[in-house]
């Protein structure tokens, strides 16, 4: 026999055998198998009134040899809509900037469009046996907002793989950009003039209109209508005065460690503990706070908002998976704690009915209540002395929220999956707290959101 | 057929005697009911061709081929796709594979004993092997008088991928043929998990063998047997004959699994390290399959 | 604190020899929809999604923020 035939000889007789049994060599895999996995879904996320996102999100995964795998996540939203400010609503009509008014008992938001792109890679391979690890890598950009981070986790399995532990840690670099191109002073007041509540950028600094990549000194206007600084008049300035698009950093560390347990043939739990620091800029810079009068309530100004610099989180997770005699259900909880005084529970709920043949139908439900964080206040009161901190940002607030949705799937050939999914969300918060004062108490503090969310997906292998 | 579970596997085991031996099929993920299905399904293909290709039965192909006397016959679509593959096989082994050397099993008796035949009977028996001595074009088939051929080589693991390819038609679930040995997985277990295979070791027969092998689909064979020898002079000679010589492979392992795509292609592969004799691992490892000699 | 000891408790009870599945036995749990999350996309699209709007974040062992809405 030749043997510098080698592998050809091999390959013939692989050719050959196939020949005989009518298959195509090509459908004749190896052992290992060779394939890429594809997920991808379409996302509609509508509040009543406010934001709504497009998105398209997508998983690939090519596996690489045993056990090793390596995916790439991408994701586009297109985000449009309006947001709240932060500011509360009054029995006056308000007016932002030059032209943008809210109406009386109306909440005032800005509106925006923003598109976001994001993608994440992420490299699983065993160690050994028993032993696997995961690195990552993500990044995304805004116009307003660039992130860049990595993680890295790894998982022993003991006990004849019944349990699990597993730690994992991230780190993420992110850059706020402000649209306008200056990050604003925190806690500090915008102008106002009488009859109509209008407010101007702060008069401390000249406003500025964006040029490229530096910015053009404009006209000076304080609370009083002198004008003061350099500049020419609204319509452009021949005294330039280019300065960088002003920008903070954030940067986001986490740690987590976890416990799988296989409790009996039909359940398995896991036990996550999670710690996490974030230092940086970590207030919203679009974001102010209403300033009301002690006595009749009324809003006579407005002030940025500010964070600390500083957050420490903390999560407590427990998740549980059940075999019922034909139905999956996944219930999890989570206690989330941190140093701005925030303390929130999250349960949810996932019951997969069976329907045979891969079908599958999937009511969901989720609930979530938080506390305010120290430095929330829905307003503050004119004249008194400014706290450090301080936000109206309505997601830092006392609220609960209720999410019910249900997921319908089929599948799709021989390992995809064509799936639907709606879901309602609402938040409610105070609308009435008890400190609110004069005209205050005619209006809703909190108004609330409610989202309709609608997904497609489909998965599929090649 | 016999029919079970077994709990300290957890998989469904029909077990029925075909080709010449015992014969399992293991299920792993599907019910009862359908498992029983596709096992009887499995049995009656392993039966038809076995009795096909059977040397024994007055009513197999394989008998009117060898007693067609030199005249010719016209074969099945079936028949003719194993012919060329024996065909294919002799040419790339360069002679060593010959199904009809099945002939010299008439002078040649693996008892253990030390009776070898002597040189004239081996020379006469010999003019009557051959491949190139026939006459093959698809589908007619002139096979001279006093010449036989013999799928002994491959009948098996074709039986085992044909059934493979059905049970795969009729089930998603992972199942493991085991034709006395030849073997092939169409998938693993459920959770992904591979079967688990135990090697038996030639010099220990009867208890289980050291070796264990993984694997989630693949075909595995096995040539050797340590059961038929001939002992003489101190020099063990194996059952694998080598048509060219008529005399067996010398040096040859006492067993060779292999691990390849399918069962047919293991086999020969396994058969053609044998062929090899001493250098049965440098072929394997030339080769690049997962094997295994036990000398 | 009533919360450490809760969570202490958890993972004790969990590592106590109450498991009476046999390694081999593990037909059930094998299944995709056995996983702790069996759909990995839309896990992600919802944890996107409540990480915009509410205060609370993370738990499920993934890290990383990168997103301008919080």
């Amino acid at each position: 026999m030749q043997l510098d035939e080698r592998s050809s000889l091999r390959s013939a007789l692989a050719a050959a055998s196939c020949g005989l049994l009518g298959i195509s060599p090509a459908l004749a895999s190896a052992d290992t198998p060779d394939n890429f996995q594809v997920d991808s879904a379409l996302l509609y996320y509508a509040e009543k009134d406010r934001v709504k996102v497009a998105e398209f999100s997508g998983i690939f995964t090519q596996t690489l040899g045993e056990d090793e795998t390596i995916s790439l996540s991408p994701t586009i939203d297109s985000i449009t809509g309006a947001s709240p400010t932060g500011a509360t609503s009054t029995d006056k009509t308000q007016t932002f900037g030059t032209n943008d008014t809210t109406p009386a008992n109306t909440l005032p938001v800005k509106h925006f469009i923003d598109h976001r792109f994001a993608a994440s890679v992420s490299w699983q391979r065993p160690i050994d046996r028993l032993t696997k690890t995961v690195l990552g890598a993500e990044g995304s950009a805004e116009h307003d907002y660039t992130s860049l981070g990595i993680n890295a986790s790894i998982a022993r399995d003991f006990d004849n793989r019944l349990t699990t532990l597993g730690a994992g840690a991230s780190a993420d670099f992110d850059t706020v950009l402000p649209a306008s191109g200056i990050v604003p002073q925190g806690l500090a007041p915008l102008g106002v003039s009488t009859n109509t509540v209008t407010a101007f950028s702060t008069p401390a600094e000249p406003v500025f209109k964006q040029v490229n990549n530096g910015v053009v000194a404009h006209t000076v206007t304080s609370a009083s209508g002198t004008i003061i600084g350099g500049g020419s008049t609204s319509s452009g300035g021949l005294d330039s005065i280019y300065i960088p698009h002003q920008s903070r950093g954030k940067e986001v560390i986490d740690g987590h460690i976890g416990l799988t347990r296989v409790i009996n043939r039909r359940t398995l739990m896991q036990f996550n503990y999670g710690l996490g620091i974030s230092t940086g800029y970590l207030t919203d810079p679009y974001k102010i706070i209403s300033m009301i009068d002690g006595t009749s309530g009324e809003t006579v100004g407005y002030i940025t908002e500010q964070r600390p610099q500083n957050r420490l989180r903390q999560t407590l997770y427990w998740e549980t998976v059940v075999h019922l005699p034909e139905d999956v259900i996944h219930l999890s909880y989570r206690y989330f704690w941190d140093d701005w005084g925030i303390r929130s529970h999250t349960v949810d709920v996932h019951y997969d009915f069976e329907l045979g043949h891969g079908f599958y139908i999937e009511p969901q439900a989720r609930y979530y209540t938080q506390t305010a964080a120290d430095f929330y206040h829905h307003s503050l009161i004119d004249g008194a002395s400014l706290p450090d901190y301080a936000s109206a940002d309505y997601r830092l607030a006392q609220m609960t929220s209720y999410t019910y949705g249900v997921k319908l799937a089929m599948p799709l050939g021989q390992d995809g999956e064509l799936s639907a999914r709606a879901s309602y969300m609402k938040q409610t918060g105070i609308s009435h707290p008890a400190d609110a004062i004069g005209v205050q108490t005619t209006q809703d503090l909190y108004p609330g959101l409610r989202a309709m969310i609608f997904q497609i997906g489909i998965s599929f292998k090649l | 057929m016999n029919f079970e579970w077994i709990g300290t596997g957890a998989y469904w085991r029909g077990s029925f005697s075909a080709m010449g031996g015992p014969c399992e099929i293991l299920f792993d993920g599907i019910d009862e009911s359908l498992a029983r299905r596709v096992c009887n399904l499995a049995r009656a293909e392993a039966t038809r061709i076995e009795h096909k290709y059977s040397r024994y039965r007055d009513d197999s192909e394989l008998t009117r081929i060898n007693h067609s006397h030199g005249r010719a016959v016209t074969v099945d679509a079936e028949t003719a796709q194993l012919l060329d593959y024996a065909e294919r096989c002799y040419r790339l082994s360069q002679g060593k594979f010959d199904i009809s050397s099945g002939v010299l099993r008439r002078i040649w008796r693996f008892d253990g004993s030390d009776k070898i035949p002597d040189a004239a009977s081996i020379t006469t028996t010999l003019a009557h092997v051959g491949w190139d001595k026939l006459l093959w074009r698809n589908p007619v088939l002139i096979l001279p008088a006093d010449m036989e051929l013999d799928f002994g080589g491959i009948g098996k693991e074709y039986a085992v991928d044909r059934c493979a390819m059905l049970c795969r038609r009729e089930c998603d679930a992972g199942v493991l043929i085991n034709y006395g040995g030849d073997i092939y997985i169409s998938g693993p277990r459920r959770g992904d998990q591979p079967w688990i295979i135990a090697i038996d070791d030639p010099y220990a027969t009867g208890k289980h063998g050291t070796q264990t092998l993984t694997l989630h689909k693949g075909g595995v064979a096995t040539s050797g047997d340590a059961r038929r020898f001939l002992l003489r002079d101190g020099i063990r000679y194996s059952h694998i004959l080598d048509p060219l010589t008529g005399w067996p492979v010398r040096d040859a392992p006492r067993s060779v699994t292999v691990v390849a795509q399918s069962c047919l292609e293991a086999g020969m592969l396994a058969t053609f390290a044998m062929l090899q004799g001493a250098n049965a691992e440098n072929f394997l490892r030339e080769q690049n399959v997962p094997h295994k000699c036990i000398r | 604190m009533r919360a450490l000891f809760i969570s202490v408790m958890i993972p004790m009870l969990m590592l106590s020899g109450c498991s009476t599945v046999k390694p081999w036995d593990r037909d059930l749990l094998a299944q995709k929809k056995m996983q702790l999350v069996p759909a990995p996309l839309d896990n992600a699209l919802d944890e996107h999604i409540f990480f915009s709007k509410e205060a609370a974040s993370g738990g499920q062992g993934l890290g990383g923020g990168g997103c301008g809405c919080n």
